[in-house]
């Protein structure tokens, strides 16, 4: 938490003697929050304001300034994609899950992740948080020496693709829509290369479940994964 | 025993029995598609064996 956040906000009653400590608070423009669970606790308790339209707010987190509409946080002066996530994989996992990042505010999201390792070639698998089933993948593949098509498909199965991993490197690359909708899930994965082969290709992933997922879970399909940073961004709805 | 470690948002743990199980699953189930694609890639090939093609041939006729 850096020096100038704040865990709460507070409302003050008539009468009421105020020290340098509540001035300072008062006095610091927009507050400032290590995460957005602690700006949603600064709200609504004894002493604090009451949340309600207008509110901004500073996520440390995430770099961002926000703004409470009346009914969700929105960011403030965002282009299509915002920055939701981002989560530095650690040393030697076999997996990653990335918590709380599907929400209401967004209908369809892109999950990049670069900057790691694999401990072997390998797929970079993914499974949506809370659904172990459903999935379906179809990816063209095409030969990039000879040319020659292929193709992989999951049908009804428990993970799907999101992108690749060496010793040299790791890259996924994907959009999905509705993971927090009680609807189907439906995307893309936008790079896929089978390391030590020639076969590279893009294409199709789904979830056919109405379950609402807030998270997801990268895993690499044989060994583990050391560091580089998994970044969800949202698509603005409007 | 398992020896996974995962790791969940930034704190990193001992994968559980649950977590093993699941992960095992994704995995087969990755691992079923590459094989079922090598299996179509071995049969195409004899089938163009089969018939004489060449490779651009082979590539004219089926992509």
């Amino acid at each position: 938490m850096g020096a100038n956040a704040t865990t709460f906000v507070p409302a003050y009653v008539a009468g009421e003697v105020l020290t340098a400590a509540d001035l300072s608070v008062t006095n610091s423009g927009i507050p400032v929050f290590a995460t957005t669970v602690t700006r949603d606790a600064a709200f609504g308790g004894t002493g604090e304001k009451t949340l309600a339209e207008g509110q901004f707010a500073y996520i440390e987190d995430t770099n961002t300034t926000q703004y409470y509409d009346g009914a969700a946080w929105q960011p403030v002066g965002a282009s299509g994609l915002t920055l939701i996530s981002s989560t530095t994989v650690g040393n030697a996992v076999s997996s990653v899950t990335v918590s709380n990042c599907f929400s209401a505010t967004y209908k369809a999201y892109k999950i990049l992740f670069d900057g790691g390792t694999a401990s072997a070639q390998c797929d970079l698998l993914g499974q949506l948080s809370g659904i172990t089933s459903n999935y379906y993948v179809g990816i063209p593949i095409v030969d990039v020496a000879t040319n020659g098509t292929g193709s992989y498909n999951v049908n009804n199965g428990s993970t799907f693709w999101v992108g690749f991993g060496s010793t040299n490197s790791t890259i996924a690359n994907i959009d999905i829509h509705n993971p927090f909708a009680t609807q189907y899930k439906y995307g893309s994965i936008n790079v896929y290369i089978k390391q030590g082969t020639n076969n590279a290709g893009n294409g199709y992933i789904s979830c056919v479940s109405n379950t609402s997922s807030t998270g997801f879970v990268l895993s690499p399909s044989t060994g583990t994964i050391t560091g580089g940073t998994i970044r969800v961004y949202g698509y603005a709805n409007s | 025993m398992n020896t996974l470690t995962v790791q969940i948002d930034n704190e990193q743990r001992p994968a559980t029995d649950d977590e093993v199980s699941n992960l095992e699953q994704m995995r087969q189930d990755a691992s079923k598609a590459v094989a079922e694609f090598e299996a179509r890639q071995k049969t195409r090939a004899a089938v163009i064996a089969k018939l004489g093609l060449t490779a651009d041939e082979a590539a004219a006729l089926l992509g």
